[in-house]
This record gives C-alpha cells, sequence and structure tokens, in this order.
C-alpha cells in the first residue's frame, strides 16, 4: 500500500508541474514480455507500466509478473528517461518497488509453518525504442533486476520455539521486448 | 536506416557485456536461526525445600496436568509448582494456594498424600489441610531421566526457575539446522489427565495425558522408557519397589481396575497388576508412530492418535479397540479427528480434546457408530476429566468447567483464564 500511495503521490507531483508550466503531458502505457536470466533457470516476465510522459522524462506505475525462482508480482513506480536519436530513441529506466507472492500461503507440515513473502524490487537498464507510428513504438531493453524473497520456517511446537529465516537476493538479467503507445 | 539498427544493437552489446558482469548475476542466501532457551537460576536445596508449602496463590500462566480429589483441583504450573483451587462450588472455582514445587510435572493423591516429582526426586506431601501443606518425605532419585545434563553438578544447588532467552545466529544456507544445545528446552505442552476410579476411591483422578497412576497401595510412573512401582501403602513413607523395562516412546498411563493401560508412540501395552509388584503385559496393540493417550472401560479402549511438534506422522484419529479379550485387543473402528490430545468418558459421553477444535463430545453408546454431539471452541485443548457432571479442560488459554449433567444442554459453567 505505501508503494501505491507514494505512486499516486509522484503522478500527482507531474500533473502540478504540468500545471505550473503548461507544457504538454501525455499517457504512455509500456507493455512487455521478455525473460530474466541469472544462476537459477532462465524464466518468463512481462510487464506493464502506465503513467505520464513530461519531456523527455516518464513517471509510472508498474505492475508484473516474475517467474523467476518463484512467481512474483512485482509493483513499482517506473521512471524513464528518453535521449532522441533522430525519430527513435534510446532510454534509460529505473524501477523500484516490493514484489509480492503470487500464493502468499503457509503452509504446514505438522511440525513446522512454512511462509513465503517477497521484498524489494528494483531494476535499471537501458533499452531503445523505434518509432512504428505517431503515437506508438516497440521497444528492446536489457537490465540488471534485484528481487528479494524471505522464506520462513517456525516450529509449531510452544515448547521449541524456533524460526529459520532464510533471504534470497536474486540478482538477475532482464531482457525485454515490448509495446509503447 | 542503417544506423537505427547498428546503435540498438551495438548498445545491446554493451549492456549484456555490463549487465553480465559477476555483480549483476548473482543469487544470494543469507539463513539465520532464531532459538528460544532457558537458562537456569539455581537457589540452595535448603531454601527451595524450605518453600515448598503453602504459598500465595498465583495467577496460572503455564498449566499443566490436572488432578482432582474431593472439592479441590490441583493443577501442575508446568516446572514451577501446584495451584491448589478449591471447586467446591465449581461455577466459582477459587485459587487458594500453591506450592512452590520447582521441576514439577507430574502429580497423584492418595487419602490425604499428594505425590509429585521434584526434578529427580519424588515428594510426599500432606495436603489435609490445603492452606498449610507440609512435606513429608523427598526420596531421591526416582526419577533419574529427569536430570538436566550440560549445567553445573552440585548437589546442593537446585534449578528453581528458567530465564527465557532468545538468540538469532547466521547459519549458511548450505548448512544443516543447527540443533540446541545451549540450554534447557523444556516443553509446555504436557498438560494431562487420567481418570481412576469412582468417587468414593482414596486416589484422585487425573487426566489421560498423566504419567503417574494410583491402584491401591501403589503408584506406578512411566518414564520413557521404565514402569516403576512405588509402595504408597505407608504414606508419608513411599518407596521404589520395582522398575520394568518398558521400550522407548513411552507417554502415558492409564489404570482401570487391576490393568494399566499405557500409551507409546508405537503402540498400546496393557500390564496386569494382579501381582503390584510385578507388573506383566497381558496385551498389546501397535499403531503408527504417533503420540497417544489411552482411556479405557471394561470393553473398550480408546486411543487418540495425534501428530505434530515431538510427535512424528501425520495421523489424527481415535481408535477405538476392543479389549475384551485382553490379551488381543482388537481394533473395531478409527474416527478421524483434527488433533485429539487427551480424553475422558462417563457413561455413554466421550470427550475429547481436539486441539484448537476445542472440546468434543461424542455419544459413545456404540463404540462402531461413535457421533458429535457437541463441540465447544477453545485454543489447544490439551486434556480433559469428566467426573460427577463437570468436564474439566485444560486449554491454552484457561481451565474451563462444563456441567453435562443434562448432556443434551451441555454447559460452560465456569473458566480460571491463563495469564498471557
Amino acid at each position: 500500500m505505501k508503494y501505491l500511495l507514494l505512486m499516486l503521490t509522484c503522478i500527482l507531483f507531474c500533473c502540478n508541474v504540468y500545471a505550473q508550466h503548461n507544457q504538454p503531458v501525455v499517457f504512455n502505457s509500456y507493455n512487455s514480455i521478455g525473460f530474466v536470466a541469472g544462476k537459477s533457470p532462465v524464466a518468463f516476465a512481462a510487464q506493464t507500466e502506465n503513467g505520464l510522459k513530461y519531456s523527455n522524462w516518464f513517471l509510472g506505475a508498474g505492475f508484473g509478473m516474475d517467474n523467476y525462482f518463484i512467481k512474483t508480482l512485482p509493483l513499482y513506480l517506473a521512471v524513464k528517461k528518453e535521449f532522441l536519436i533522430k525519430k527513435n530513441s534510446l532510454f534509460l529506466y529505473v524501477n523500484a518497488g516490493g514484489n509480492f507472492i503470487a500464493k502468499d500461503k503457509e503452509t504446514k507440515n505438522g511440525f513446522t509453518a512454512i511462509s513465503t513473502k517477497g521484498g524489494f524490487y528494483a531494476e535499471a537498464g537501458a533499452g531503445y525504442k523505434i518509432k512504428t507510428t505517431n503515437r506508438s513504438s516497440i521497444y528492446f531493453s536489457i537490465g540488471n533486476s534485484v528481487k528479494q524473497i524471505r522464506q520462513a520456517e517456525t516450529s509449531l511446537d510452544t515448547g521449541f520455539p524456533y524460526t529459520y529465516e532464510t533471504k534470497y537476493k536474486l540478482s538477475r538479467i532482464a531482457f525485454k521486448a515490448g509495446y509503447q503507445f | 536506416m542503417k544506423n537505427y539498427i547498428i546503435k540498438p544493437i551495438a548498445l545491446f552489446y554493451i549492456a549484456v557485456i555490463l549487465f553480465s558482469q559477476q555483480s549483476c548475476v548473482k543469487d544470494t542466501c543469507t539463513k539465520t536461526y532464531t532459538y528460544t532457551w532457558f537458562e537456569p537460576l539455581y537457589k540452595t536445596a535448603e531454601e527451595v525445600r524450605a518453600n515448598i508449602k503453602s504459598n500465595a496463590a498465583r495467577v496460572v500462566v503455564n498449566p499443566g496436568k490436572i488432578y482432582i480429589k474431593g472439592s479441590y483441583i490441583f493443577l501442575n504450573e508446568v516446572n514451577k509448582g501446584i495451584h491448589i483451587i478449591d471447586n467446591s462450588n465449581p461455577a466459582v472455582p477459587k485459587n487458594i494456594a500453591f506450592i512452590d514445587l520447582p521441576g514439577n510435572v507430574d502429580i497423584a493423591v492418595r487419602n490425604n498424600m499428594l505425590y509429585a516429582d521434584f526434578y529427580t526426586d519424588l515428594v510426599a506431601i500432606d495436603i489435609s489441610a490445603p492452606l498449610n501443606v507440609v512435606v513429608k518425605k523427598f526420596v531421591n532419585n526416582v526419577f533419574p531421566e529427569r536430570f538436566y545434563y550440560g549445567f553445573p553438578v552440585d548437589s546442593n544447588m537446585i534449578i528453581y526457575d528458567w530465564v527465557k532467552k532468545t538468540e538469532t545466529i547466521d547459519i549458511g544456507c548450505n548448512n544443516q539446522n543447527p540443533v540446541n544445545w545451549g540450554g534447557v528446552l523444556f516443553n509446555s505442552a504436557d498438560a494431562g489427565m487420567i481418570k481412576s476410579g469412582a468417587g468414593a476411591s482414596p486416589v484422585g483422578i487425573s487426566g489421560s495425558l498423566a504419567r503417574f497412576a494410583l491402584i491401591s497401595n501403589y503408584m506406578y510412573t512411566i518414564s520413557n522408557a521404565a514402569l516403576r512401582v512405588i509402595d504408597v501403602a505407608v504414606a508419608e513413607s513411599p518407596a521404589v519397589v520395582n522398575t520394568v523395562n518398558l521400550g522407548w516412546g513411552i507417554e502415558t498411563i492409564f489404570p482401570f481396575k487391576d490393568k494399566l493401560f499405557i500409551g507409546s508412540n508405537t503402540g498400546m501395552f496393557i500390564y496386569s497388576v494382579q501381582n503390584p509388584v510385578s507388573p506383566a503385559m497381558q496385551g498389546t496393540f501397535n499403531h503408527v508412530r504417533t503420540c497417544d493417550p489411552v482411556i479405557a472401560d471394561d470393553n473398550y479402549a480408546y486411543v487418540t492418535l495425534h501428530s505434530g511438534t515431538r510427535c512424528s506422522g501425520f495421523t489424527n484419529q481415535l481408535d477405538v479397540l476392543d479389549i475384551s479379550n485382553i490379551q488381543n485387543p482388537q481394533l473395531i473402528k478409527t474416527y478421524l479427528l483434527t488433533n485429539p490430545r487427551g480424553l475422558s468418558k462417563d457413561g455413554n459421553l466421550l470427550f475429547i480434546c481436539d486441539g484448537n477444535d476445542g472440546l468434543k463430545v461424542f455419544n459413545a453408546a456404540d463404540p462402531n457408530s461413535i457421533s458429535l454431539m457437541k463441540q465447544f471452541a477453545m485454543p489447544e485443548a490439551s486434556d480433559v476429566i469428566a467426573f460427577n457432571d463437570i468436564a474439566l479442560v485444560i486449554a491454552k488459554d484457561g481451565l474451563y468447567q462444563y456441567d453435562y449433567s443434562n448432556p443434551a444442554d451441555i454447559k460452560l459453567i465456569s473458566k480460571i483464564a491463563v495469564q498471557n
């Protein structure tokens, strides 16, 4: 919830900037599929980012699916900066937020309860956007994506209380191809 | 046009080289182990023994086994002592005194003598005047398995309390889960009871998880592997007269007439005490490895099997056994339950503590067709004594009393809350 509030605040801030400078702000949507590769098996990933573009800056909220290691759902703030190269553009991007377990269900095996939770999610990289029409483009990007997962195994025996907590920090390369309008 | 293609390809290669660096592609893992343990606090033996008396009543914090004798309830506070509760009016039980008895988990009462474990020792306490109980005798080393290894050996020092400590350590993700040997992890879950006879009996009534049982002039106690016979004919001077090896995994003992029904984590053993000094095994019934309190009547034994915690397996059920042929108990029916613990039977009513499902009351008139009559919600119900139309139930949050004089309208009449 705090990530959503942060995103809303940023979007409202952008609207305010636009109102003050009276420059064109347009809605942009970035939708991509791709894969993430690291030490664990390569996995499918998909994202949608929707927000406002002002000058060469884009600020939006992103949501996705990331099957690497364990399926998680990233929810994040997305920032992009474009550098025009004739009618196409190079862009740098940064995403930051949290990732949530798709099925955050505690399992009990009679002796212990095992719960899995998400953690932070961040990604930074660069991409190239090729204009297809006046209002749309296709793009490719590559970046370094990091997500955190926490797993806790807690004893159900009140006379023998213990917890094993394992934190995974998964750093991968994210390859994406997408369509922007 | 050529530039539009070459530039992104160059960009792509540069990015791949950059992001492929070791620091960018790495799965790291950190693992911590947080455990709670208990560090002993010591007093001299003289100090501890001098304090085994009727002290001011205390709130119930960690209730263990329970025992009824006359109009009094003796409720074990695990490893701390015994609450004395005046239950002459079950609707308004009064917590009147507390006997400080470190290391106590089991109790039994015969006539006016209370027998209790005191770590490795057995103590006989005269409870004729509950507000002024008097220690009559200590019998040393009756329960050698209660010795806590790893602590300074000083026969003049006794552990009187434990300090809870929590520690978190980093362990590698590839390491085996460690085992804590740095203190004593005592178990608080073994609340227990037995039912041993009619109201006129000189002995009290305990729950189905009890490890002490009284028949006539003898008290039988179980450890993990042994059955001890203690002569209590001279009430204030108990004496161990025999020890019978039973094999590992012994958990509960239930006396019925001249039989002892012993629950182990692999089965139920029936011992005859026709020769009270030398119990002789008469029959066995094997089951999957799990915890299993047992009670019995003339023709049937009722065994609850539950999984979880220290109990192995995944079985949660009630087994009803035909014991009309004591040498060859036969399973007649199994009823699936959630996480059954202690149980008690009075007439046709069978009471089962079913873990977090609470107390379940069954009509057991026909063992082949036991049916649920009523269920009372409570957290972690562990044991029950049903006697004289009152069912005493131990749960995580307190000691409940239900009036079942009208089985169609079983009512909660009182509760002594546990302090969290």
